[in-house]
């Protein structure tokens, strides 16, 4: 298995673990995406995240990779500690096997984590726009019948 | 690459069962994942028990003092009543073909979620009080006593599930996990223990005959509003007649759409129908809702709030009932309402004037889903459609639970959708028809307070949207569930940004080419037409 492979393996493990008992085996084992979103939008966004790893750490690619795993896990029954805790698991990933690691791990981890916690932030403050936009929607006609008015007035 | 940092053990990761024990009924109520509890001035509207201010964050209840009799009893005379709840409590071998079925545990991971799980809540105390080996070894025969906690559970669990069936479409004993929903609720609502989300709107519909309480004058208001729209759209007078006696048809529908968006341009679609073929119809300012939020609450409240739809039948002399786009409103018309308030002999054999087609289907309860009666107009052809209108849409269907599951309503929205829009996309054949996800807000579960948990259970279906949407650049998600049209735009805008949602007969109000109307240069929403089409 290559070094990518092996990181992704076992960050992927990590980032299950907080589900616990048979759902983190659930969220590993299962690949039809359907029967598994949590597991298919894990694995396909630390893919990317481990190709970032070993490359080039595009922050767009970064970011869009953590807005996916942070759309679940802020919205989930976990901590922040423990939604976006599984990013410094790379660390422990990248002692027990340096040698197939970038010269400059401890560097790109700090960037990943900074990357999660800012798509983290942004998730939450998007439920609020979303409770918003739907309390509008609730009452569209009202709405468009008083700007219909308000037009008619004009 | 390069050395770094000091050799220490890799991450251990054990997949284990979770700590503590399963028949621990502590809950956490973290805010966004809960409804709020009904307000004493609803449960009193509607003459229901213990009517108090309360919040599930409360430590305190205030259940009535002999709360667990009440409960025990309640569950002895359903298990009496309903031969279905005993078979469902007593045949489950936890297999667990239903586990990764639901779309709540899908989302979140929280094993009770799994549908034999959360059944187990129920059926743990089941055991314990109502068979003899539970009475006489407590847990070891899988009992639990029944204490506030377990209450507490309850309303956490069972106001999680949004009684879709899926999991039952893959039970091989056919246990029906959302009647068992509905039952354990129908025990919560005994110790008034109930959501506000649910009640108010119930209270609404009991007292004014619509879930906002919207009077009869502001109804009028607001169809006379979808009339001068259509005036603009169309160039036609198209007129939406209101408690005609003598009519042909009452058409009931949900009451979001008429002050929803974008449930109103469904409306506006349907108006335009019934214009163009020239309907001979009325709609009611007493039925002026096919919703039954009773039916998220118990048989009574389901049972008194579908009386009306029958009563104002009668009351106009209509000879038969067309149904709208709406989820719950089906489950309940379809599935209860010839048995609640029927038998409807007073109403005659579904007959399309326009076809001459008998919908046989709907010999007992009298009432005809409309898209099954659009489906027939088209395929005798009796609409003319251009749907290049559509074409800046690129079109999927989500099969909304209770039309699908509940009533077997697969083929007709797609056949309408088809001959109504050029670009159309299933998602997987896991995520559609019987197999379908719920949005995650129905039964009752659709308000903000809530929100984190809808997007957790609202994930699944997100997840195949986005599979057509990366696929096929799919930007429509279309349904025929009031529900589904108020929370699924929220959950898109979460999940699949870019996605908009629409009723089927949005989709068709615009593709219908109306005889005598103006050149049509905007969409039902008042967007331009696509460039072909309004050139043509």
């Amino acid at each position: 298995m290559s070094a990518p492979d092996t990181v992704l393996e076992r960050w992927l493990a990590a980032a299950a673990e907080v589900y616990g008992g048979i759902f983190a085996e659930h969220t590993i084992g299962e690949r039809d995406p359907f029967r598994n979103p949590i597991g298919h939008t894990l694995r396909v966004s630390l893919t990317v995240l481990v190709r970032e790893f070993f490359g080039a750490m595009q922050p767009a690619a970064i970011d869009a990779a953590f807005a996916d795993i942070m759309a679940l896990r802020s919205i989930q029954a976990l901590a922040v500690e423990q939604a976006v805790g599984f990013v410094f698991g790379l660390r422990g990933i990248a002692r027990a096997t340096p040698a197939m690691m970038p010269a400059d791990a401890e560097a790109r981890i700090d960037k990943l984590a900074l990357s999660a916690f800012q798509q983290y932030l942004a998730c939450r403050e998007r439920l609020a726009e979303l409770k918003l936009n739907e309390q509008l929607r609730a009452f569209g006609v009202a709405r468009m019948r008083a700007a219909h008015n308000r037009g008619s007035v004009a | 690459m390069g050395p770094i940092m000091s050799e220490k053990p890799v991450i251990d990761i054990a997949l284990k069962t979770p700590k503590g024990d399963w028949r621990d009924p502590r809950v956490d109520f973290r805010k966004g994942t809960f409804s709020y509890a009904s307000l004493p001035k609803d449960l009193s509207a509607l003459g229901l028990p213990n009517p108090r201010k309360w919040q599930p964050t409360d430590l305190d209840w205030q259940l009535p003092p002999d709360w667990k009799r009440i409960l025990l009893d309640g569950m002895k005379e359903r298990l009496e009543k309903y031969r279905s709840f005993r078979l469902f409590m007593d045949v489950c071998v936890r297999c667990g073909a239903c586990a990764d079925k639901c779309h709540f545990y899908l989302g979140s991971g929280d094993p009770k979620n799994m549908p034999f799980a959360r059944a187990e809540l129920v059926r743990s105390i089941y055991r314990r009080y109502f068979t003899l080996s539970g009475k006489l070894f407590g847990s070891l025969a899988g009992g639990r006593e029944l204490t506030e906690d377990v209450v507490k559970e309850w309303f956490y669990y069972f106001y999680q599930c949004t009684e879709c069936r899926r999991c039952s479409v893959y039970c091989p004993f056919g246990i029906d996990t959302a009647e068992i929903t509905m039952i354990v609720r129908e025990l919560l609502s005994l110790i008034g223990v109930s959501t506000h989300w649910i009640m108010e709107p119930a209270a609404k519909s009991f007292q004014v005959g619509n879930h906002l309480g919207i009077p009869p004058h502001a109804f009028k208001d607001s169809l006379e509003f979808a009339a001068d729209e259509l005036r603009d759209i169309t160039g036609l007078d198209i007129e939406i007649p209101i408690n005609r006696k003598g009519a042909e048809i009452l058409f009931v529908m949900p009451s979001a759409d008429y002050f929803a968006t974008p449930h109103y341009y469904t409306l506006l679609g349907y108006m335009m129908l019934f214009h163009e073929i020239g309907l001979d119809f009325t709609v009611s300012a007493y039925a002026s809702e096919g919703g039954n939020f009773g039916s998220f609450h118990s048989n009574d409240l389901m049972k008194s709030l579908n009386a009306k739809i029958y009563d104002e039948a009668r009351r106009l002399g209509v000879k038969w009932i067309l149904g709208g786009e709406c989820g719950h409103m089906w489950r309940v018309l379809h599935q209860y309402m010839d048995t609640m308030n029927g038998p409807a002999d007073f109403l005659e054999m579904p007959v399309s004037p326009i076809t001459g087609t008998r919908f046989e289907n709907a010999a007992s309860t009298r009432m005809v889903h409309i898209c099954e009666f659009t489906a027939d107009l088209i395929h005798h052809d009796k609409l003319k459609l251009d749907p290049s209108r559509n074409d800046p849409y690129v079109v999927t269907y989500h099969d909304s639970c209770n039309p699908s599951r509940g009533m077997g309503l697969l083929e007709e929205p797609r056949y309408v959708l088809k001959n109504a829009c050029n670009n159309f996309h299933e998602m997987p054949a896991s995520t559609i028809r019987e197999y379908t996800f719920c949005c995650g807000s129905g039964a009752g579960l659709g308000n903000d307070e809530n929100m984190e948990m809808r997007l957790r259970g609202g994930f699944p279906r997100a997840n195949a949207v986005r599979h057509v949407r990366e696929e096929h650049g799919v930007n429509l998600l279309t349904c025929i569930c009031a529900i589904d049209k108020a929370t699924l735009p929220t959950l898109m805008d979460y999940w699949v940004p870019g996605v908009q949602v629409a009723g089927v007969h949005e989709m068709l109000g615009n593709a219908l080419v109306m005889t005598g109307e103006k050149e049509r240069t905007v969409n039902l929403r008042g967007e331009p037409l696509a460039k072909g089409a309004a050139d043509a």
